[in-house]
């Protein structure tokens, strides 16, 4: 194990399914949306508007990114609580609703987004082998940095310890509400953008308040970032500031993980691409 | 715009017991659910009165001992109603009084349920609230120094506030409710709130006022656009999860949920009466 290796996960979609996981979440921001463009939960046409945007963010990831206060912040196609909000523009715009970018982004990526997440906390359903990856690493430094509520995964976490006994160690590590989505131009603490092939627009880096989660993380545990190791399964949004600033990252892939992030990162010497979770304590920590 | 002021229908004039156990009748059992609302976040409830056999009543005497039974158990602002069944002298005794708010109805209306499956109406009736009507309340209000709150079921009741502004019976911030998704009022979508927020002159204060389950939706597109909220049994039985609400404060509180996601916060009793009443 490295002296002074540090560990951080990214969590949902990570450790979890969350193409699984996330069915409650889909459908029931789906009703919401019905409701508010003036339609009843479940109605047809705009589940069928929402299953023809799915269909062409997979035909292609890199033409349909999620979009944070008006900017592409990374591909909306890995998980279905990105996805869902090229979906919600979508309809949205088709019943000319929310037009305003604030206010649309509050609603979005605010209300509804946490407000249905919450609907999949009850019954998490994790990767193969998370488990027994996440006991494996107890005793390492490894924290985990999600977007999500910090009590949220943290209950995830403690439900996954009654499968797995030796896991709950990780509930005081969890650091919620990481913003890696929120792009501050002004800030100068990583340089403006990264250029990936295949990706006809910028990856942005300057993503100041998940820097402060990591920052923190990496103070106290008195390293930096060429100490830091970080596995996430989007690489803009989770990998790519990190990286820029020296880290190594592993992608943990997916099916719907887009061809130009798998691409980008099996070519980076500091990068490596998981398809195992259970290789991750190998990665981080050369055991 | 961070603090949202939560505001609870705690009866209505036309549900029953059968409809929902929780929905209160007595002055005693509507004071019980005032305090449960504002325990839980409310900093207005808005009152309906009914005899004890839950049938709507405007007797003075009614209100009085409600209003009396709600000071002695919480601080919560009071908003009488003044609209639905009955003649305008009828529904504008209880105004003396002196509630902080009472609900002010702003235009005349078809006022109907379609049950689409029976291809019939559930009810149907005009409701009638002519300009005499209305500027007649908002007199009685002013002269009791009362915050009318204008509850709007369209575009054009929003628009007609000018007339009570231009008498001086309103003052500045102006309060109103915009109440979605009424068959012969504004459709409930977004972007009709968002249409009738616009309708409101620079520094009113609105809220949403969401009927049935679809109320929760509509809440979350009010925080966002700036608005704030009212819940309660007499518009939606209903939690966010589907099941029926057993008090008014479950209700208030998952509203209180929702507007901790949103990133605003709520207002308490004193942050409600300054923004309500500002002091110079």
């Amino acid at each position: 194990m490295g002296t002074r290796t540090v560990l951080v996960l990214d969590f949902d979609g990570t450790m979890t399914d969350a193409e699984s996981e996330g069915r409650p979440f889909r459908d029931g921001y789906l009703d919401d949306l019905c409701v508010l463009v003036g339609r009843h939960a479940g109605d047809d046409e705009v589940h069928a508007l929402a299953a023809e945007v799915e269909a062409e963010l997979e035909q292609a990831p890199a033409s349909h990114p999620f979009l944070w206060m008006g900017r592409a912040v990374a591909p909306a196609t890995v998980d279905p609580y990105l996805r869902m909000v090229p979906i919600a523009h979508r309809i949205l715009d088709r019943w000319d609703a929310m037009k305003d970018a604030v206010d649309r982004s509050r609603l979005l990526g605010s209300v509804l987004y946490k407000y249905n997440y919450a609907k999949t906390l009850g019954h998490p359903v994790f990767r193969a082998k998370a488990g027994e990856t996440l006991r494996a690493l107890a005793g390492s430094p490894t924290w985990i940095a999600t977007n999500s509520d910090t009590h949220a995964v943290a209950g995830k976490i403690a439900l996954l310890d009654r499968d797995v006994p030796g896991v709950a160690w990780l509930t005081s590590r969890v650091r919620g509400y990481a913003k890696k989505f929120d792009v501050d131009d002004a800030w100068p603490g990583a340089p403006e953008s990264l250029v990936v092939p295949g990706l006809d627009r910028p990856v942005l880096l300057r993503r100041r308040e998940y820097h402060a989660i990591l920052r923190a993380i990496l103070d106290e545990a008195g390293a930096g970032f060429e100490d830091l190791v970080v596995v996430g399964d989007i690489f803009e949004l989770d990998l790519a500031m990190p990286l820029a600033l020296g880290a190594r990252v592993g992608l943990v892939t997916s099916a719907r993980t887009p061809a130009y992030e798998r691409a980008f990162v099996a070519s980076h010497p500091r990068g490596e691409l998981i398809d195992d979770l259970s290789t991750i304590p190998a990665f981080a920590f050369g055991v | 715009m961070s603090k949202v002021i939560l505001s609870c229908a705690l009866t209505g004039a036309v549900t029953t017991k059968k409809h929902c156990p929780a929905i209160p009748y007595t002055p005693v059992e509507i004071a019980e659910e005032a305090k449960r609302a504002y325990d839980a976040g409310a900093a207005i409830v808005h009152v309906h009165a009914r005899n004890d056999d839950g049938s709507p009543t405007w007797a003075p005497a009614t209100f009085q001992r409600i209003m009396d039974e709600i000071k002695a158990r919480c601080p919560v602002l009071i908003n009488w109603s003044t609209g639905g069944a009955g003649p305008m002298q009828e529904r504008v005794h209880h105004l003396a009084q002196r509630p902080h708010v009472a609900a002010l109805n702003m235009g005349s209306m078809n006022y109907a349920k379609w049950n689409h499956d029976k291809q019939q109406f559930a009810f149907n009736f005009v409701f009638a609230n002519s300009f005499d009507d209305i500027v007649a309340f908002a007199r009685a209000m002013k002269e009791h120094g009362i915050k009318p709150e204008m509850e709007c079921f369209d575009t054009g009741h929003t628009n007609s506030h000018r007339v009570l502004a231009d008498l001086g019976l309103i003052q500045p911030p102006f309060h109103f409710s915009f109440i979605m998704g009424v068959l012969g009022g504004i459709p409930a979508s977004a972007r009709h709130l968002a249409f009738q927020a616009e309708q409101a002159p620079a520094g009113s204060r609105w809220k949403v006022i969401g009927i049935s389950r679809d109320q929760w939706p509509l809440a979350m597109a009010a925080l966002a656009l700036g608005g704030d909220v009212r819940v309660g049994l007499e518009d939606n039985f209903y939690l966010p999860s589907g099941e029926m609400a057993k008090s008014n404060g479950e209700l208030v509180a998952a509203a209180a949920q929702l507007v901790k996601l949103s990133g605003r916060s709520v207002a308490s009793v004193d942050e409600t009466k300054q923004i309500l009443w500002p002091q110079p």
